[in-house]
């Protein structure tokens, strides 16, 4: 596979007695994420939904064990999962999703898991024949003031968005730059982050946008943030990185399994 | 400081370890903290309210002076289903006391320490005799206290003193039975405010408890002396004690119980310190006698409060319709 | 008479014994009431006078899953999950013979199953002859009279009167139709009566607490959070270097990993902030005792990363630096220490949306917060506090809010055949529980105050700022609903502001 800064490294099946596994690693950051998924298996009757199957989602971190922020992961992939998964189709079943973060540059750092974490998991799901209304894509993009300090970018990662023919902005537009699969260094000197998940029709799965401006020196954070309508046109241009780039990787990735 | 293990349920302090801060004080004569003018027989003013918690079966909140406690009532539900439940043809109580971190002088950690397993289980104790459990098989009622703020042994157990340029931690108004006598007050208002949380759950209890508690001090002076059996005749018992000892007493022994007015039954009985050797059953009787007078005081308040209950419910469900069930504005039939 | 007739339900320590309560329904006159009561005794139903129709209490969620099924609405999704066969067949429930009744008053039994989650609850109708109710066939024949009476309803006189339930009733029995058909009527009301738009009204106080440096009590509806912050003094070891605590992020370690070796790290100004939420406190029925849950996990991590990302607290205020007279600020003052912030949200009461709540109860618990005025003592060697002096907390001066939003989609409105959303701010538990979509957004205003009385428009030329959006489950929000949110999000950060005010808290 090429090393190209937007297309991913995919392994499939890396672990053959799961049903479905898959290894993602991000181009950029080097975050190496190892999914399995085994379903649909008996569920604990605790556990069991009368009609429908019982997701299961366990994130287990690179470095010590699981704590809140963890838990915190897994439940934003169980609920991105529960819309995604057919689970009328397997009742009283149990299907089972396990991520372990292989490696990362921050084990803590949400936005940068959460992309591979998701992208990966879709792909294990996939491989394990279990039942899906669609598929789903996320990307991270990180937005940062226009000349990056020192910050090395690859080709391709870099775009700006464009604004509807309003000419005066057009100063102010050129201050801003997205990348796309920031790394930590790229991340340490964004302004905002924001991972977007969006299905193969365009529908919005997940979004997890913050503000991470550094605040150093204890000085105060007023005026930070970002207008609704720049994030806007952000999630319209993630919704075509996903429905169309992020379509063809799963399509490509998937080709000789003839999944699609 | 060692880092204990990490909490991973939760979010950990800071790995270089924190300490709780230190005060400085300079004054050689440090301000006695205030002395309250109440007479010894009276009990502090409660507020109790039930049924403030809409999404469990029953609830009280309590508040005497600093203490405040919220207290709520789960159940009768089925016991777990699972292939260890052991039958049970009474009910299964279950009480869990729990201090709020910033509940008192020093932070408290998350996970229960043994004052606040000794607390629930003495209240287990004051409770379950009283609760008629025979009428709930195969099922659990669990009733959990929550702590927000309490009466403790105050900012003494973190104050430093300088005396003539030296520093020193000894504590300046410590009395042996001051943790006794705070635990003793908070137990009586969670045996009080769970039976008002029983109440409201509609657990049917054979009476409702009360908690009740009572110090008794001597002259500071007649403790030093040798003579202590001569101090029987001078003592000074304090209904619901404050944290404070009154002007130059010294406290004997702390006596908390729960009690059930209506048929006069002591359900929990709780005495630390000395008790005299000579006529030591009087004196006891007289401790106990106070600090039934006190749960009699405080039974007062848990009637008042279970009648505003009832008073409300029948007010609402009479005149009124619940705001929620009155809505008309669609179409049920069907 | 239609209308008057209701269900009943009585609760039946049945044949599956007391852990698997059987409910069972009919449908009568209220006239008949005395009549069934009589009858259940003689079937030997000891808990005849029981009878009474279901309450809040009568059926509890909890036992939801061995309830027994449901809905008068034969939709086209309706699926007939073939449990409901064999558990209807399985139950073995005791024909009810009512001999002194007449035809037109027929009593109908229902059996109840609820399958949780499900969309769709099915009615076993069961007719109340004498004939056997273990065969499934008969069960589901009387299906066609159970449709609901359309409002049109000229035409044929149906011969069995229309189902009619209780509000509570059905509100229990369908949560997902009750609300759906409360959201369709115009305007669109929620259950509980606000509109969607609306939020609950909430009441602050702050600083009742005598051992907190700095304490909020939160309630709104009927979520009541009570936050309490207390200040320890955090040393900086000879050999440590403070640079770490001046910027925000903390270095790359698993934060629980960190904790254990004191080198590595995981310590930074976010870090000295210390948020967590605990719900073990019988704050509602659902959420179970014990250590915290995922919900309270997720909430901690949240609530934690939103100090993080707000900069809430300036570090100005945490520094501890070493010197004797507090009043000299010179500034090359060495640091000694840092106060560190222990955050802690105790719910007291759960009824839905509790972030937002503990998010307010924290902002307001910060400003409300005098940390006592602590020194490096030179003699002793350690960082000592003042008991008489306290500062306050320095805050960014424009303080961030919460708002969240339920999805609720309304499969078949009644003019297009296509389904609709409704968002709903300010969701109660009874919403979230049918909800799958949730949407939180983050934002700062800044309002103009004249002469202590805030502004109903936010500055002129200043837009609410969005710090966080979060958007979770669910696939049915479009990104043109999330703008219109955030305009929610700044009338209710108006109200919040408000009553901070009212407090004596200024919000600036």
């Amino acid at each position: 596979m090429t090393s190209s800064p937007l297309v991913p490294e995919i392994s499939l099946n890396p672990l053959p007695q799961s049903d479905g596994s898959c290894q993602y690693t991000c181009p950029t950051s080097r975050t190496t994420i190892l999914t399995s998924v085994n379903g649909p298996l008996e569920v604990r009757p605790k556990d069991e939904l009368p009609n429908h199957a019982t997701i299961e989602v366990i994130v287990k971190p690179g470095i010590g064990v699981a704590g809140v922020r963890e838990t915190r992961l897994s439940s934003l992939i169980h609920s991105t999962l529960k819309s995604l998964i057919l689970t009328n189709h397997h009742p009283r079943t149990l299907i089972q999703v396990v991520a372990q973060i292989v490696q990362a540059e921050d084990h803590t750092s949400l936005p940068l898991l959460l992309t591979p974490l998701l992208n990966c998991t879709i792909l294990s799901l996939l491989i394990a024949g279990i039942p899906m209304r669609t598929v789903g894509w996320s990307v991270h993009l990180a937005v940062l003031q226009h000349p990056p300090k020192t910050v090395k970018t690859a080709e391709g990662q870099v775009f700006r968005l464009g604004r509807g023919g309003e000419d005066e902005m057009e100063t102010e537009e050129s201050e801003q730059i997205v990348v796309r699969n920031p790394n930590g260094e790229i991340l340490g000197q964004a302004e905002s982050s924001h991972t977007v998940t969006f299905s193969k029709e365009g529908e919005v799965l997940l979004i997890e946008s913050m503000e991470c401006s550094q605040g150093s020196g204890g000085q105060s954070a007023d005026g930070q943030g970002w207008d609704i309508s720049d994030f806007l046109r952000l999630a319209e241009e993630g919704k075509r990185i996903c429905c169309e780039e992020g379509v063809e990787i799963i399509r490509e990735a998937l080709a000789d399994r003839k999944v699609f | 400081m060692a880092a204990k293990a990490p909490d991973r349920r939760r979010n950990n302090p800071p790995s270089h370890g924190t300490t709780p801060p230190v005060f400085l004080s300079s004054s050689s004569g440090p301000v006695k903290p205030k002395q309250s003018s109440r007479p010894p027989d009276e009990i502090r003013k409660i507020f109790l309210r039930t049924g403030l918690i809409s999404s469990v079966t029953g609830s009280s909140f309590l508040e005497i002076a600093p203490l405040k406690l919220s207290v709520s009532v789960l159940g009768p539900r089925p016991l777990p289903r699972t292939s260890s439940t052991p039958f049970a043809a009474q009910a299964i109580l279950t009480t869990e006391v729990k201090f709020a971190p910033f509940a008192s002088t020093v932070r408290r950690g998350y996970i229960r320490d043994s004052s606040e397993r000794d607390l629930g289980s003495r209240l287990y104790q004051a409770l379950v005799g009283a609760i008629r459990r025979e009428l709930y098989p195969k099922s659990r009622i669990e009733v959990v206290v929550t702590i927000l703020d309490s009466e403790d042994e105050g900012d003494d157990v973190n104050t430093v003193y300088i005396e003539e340029g030296k520093t020193t931690v000894e504590t300046k108004f410590w009395d042996a039975g001051r943790s006794e006598r705070a635990l003793g007050v908070v137990l009586a208002g969670c045996i009080t405010a769970a039976s008002a949380a029983l109440a409201d759950a509609g657990i049917e209890m054979f009476d409702m408890v009360s908690g009740g508690v009572a110090t008794s001090f001597v002259d500071e002076v007649s403790l030093k002396g040798k003579d202590r059996g001569d101090a029987v005749s001078n003592k000074l018992y304090v209904r619901d004690p404050a944290i404070v000892p009154p002007e130059g007493k010294a406290p004997l022994a702390t006596c908390v119980l729960g009690y059930m007015a209506a048929r006069d039954e002591i359900s929990e009985l709780w005495i630390s310190g000395k008790v005299g050797t000579k006529n030591g059953t009087a004196e006891m009787d007289e401790l106990v006698d106070e600090a039934i007078a006190a749960a009699r005081s405080a039974r007062g308040v848990l009637n008042e409060a279970s009648k505003e209950r009832v008073k409300f419910i029948v007010d609402k469900s009479g005149t009124a319709p619940p705001t929620e069930g009155g809505t008309t504005d669609v179409e049920m039939s069907g | 008479m239609v209308s008057s007739s209701r269900i009943q339900c009585k609760g039946a320590a049945d044949a599956l014994g007391y852990c698997h309560p059987v409910r069972r329904w009919w449908v009568g006159d209220d006239d008949d009431d005395d009549d069934d009561d009589g009858d259940g005794d003689g079937d030997g139903d000891d808990e005849g006078k029981e009878g009474v129709a279901v309450n809040a209490s009568g059926v509890d969620k909890s036992h939801a899953c061995e309830l027994v099924a449901i809905s008068p609405y034969p939709t086209a999704e309706a699926t007939w999950p073939s449990s409901a066969f064999l558990l209807g067949s399985d139950l073995k429930l005791k024909p009810k013979s009512k001999p002194d009744v007449e035809p037109c008053k027929q009593t109908t039994h229902f059996q109840m199953l609820h399958f949780e989650g499900s969309l769709d609850w099915v009615f076993l109708p069961v007719l109340s002859t004498s004939a056997s109710l273990v065969s499934t066939k008969p069960l589901f024949s009387p299906m066609s009279s159970l449709t609901p009476q359309v409002d049109s309803g000229e035409s044929l006189p149906p011969p069995p009167p229309p189902l009619t339930f209780s509000t509570s009733l059905f509100r229990q029995i369908s949560p997902a139709l009750y609300l759906q058909r409360h959201l369709l009527h115009s305007p669109p009301t929620r259950p509980n009566g606000r509109s969607p738009s609306q939020c609950r009204d909430f009441t602050l106080t702050t600083n009742s607490l005598s051992h907190a440096h700095g304490s909020a009590v939160v309630r709104a509806g009927d979520t009541a959070v009570v936050c309490g912050i207390r200040g320890e003094v955090l040393t900086i070891a000879p050999g440590d270097d403070p640079s770490r605590f001046e910027s925000y992020h903390s270095s790359p370690t698993s934060a629980t990993h960190a904790c254990g070796s004191r080198g590595a790290g995981g310590a930074s100004w976010g870090g000295l902030i210390v948020t967590n939420v605990e719900l073990s406190t019988g704050c509602s029925k659902k959420y179970p005792l014990g250590p915290p849950g995922g919900l309270a996990q997720t909430l901690s991590d949240q609530l934690h990363e939103l100090v993080n990302v707000t900069k809430l607290v300036s570090l100005d205020s945490l520094r501890i630096y070493d010197r004797e007279d507090y009043s000299d600020v010179t500034p090359n003052a060495k640091i000694k220490g840092y106060w560190s912030l222990y955050i802690d949200v105790l719910c007291i009461s759960l009824d839905g949306n509790i972030l937002d709540a503990a998010w307010y109860a924290i902002v307001a618990a910060l400003k409300s917060s005098r940390l006592p005025l602590a020194s490096w003592n030179q003699t002793e060697e350690r960082v000592f506090c003042d008991s008489s002096l306290y500062h306050p907390l320095s805050l960014r001066r424009s303080l961030p809010f919460t708002t969240t939003f339920a999805l609720i989609s309304l499969p078949h409105s009644d003019d297009n055949g296509g389904g609709t959303t409704v968002l709903l701010n300010d969701p109660d538990s009874y919403e979230e529980d049918e909800a799958c979509e949730f949407l939180t957004i983050l934002s700062t205003t800044d309002f103009e105050i004249v002469e202590g009385e805030l502004s109903r428009s936010p500055l002129a030329g200043l837009r609410t700022r969005v710090e966080k959006i979060e958007k979770r489950g669910g696939c049915k929000i479009g990104l043109r609903q999330i703008e219109s949110c955030t305009h929610q999000a700044t009338s209710k950060a108006a109200r919040y502001i408000q009553s901070l005010m009212k407090e004596q808290l200024t919000p600036i």
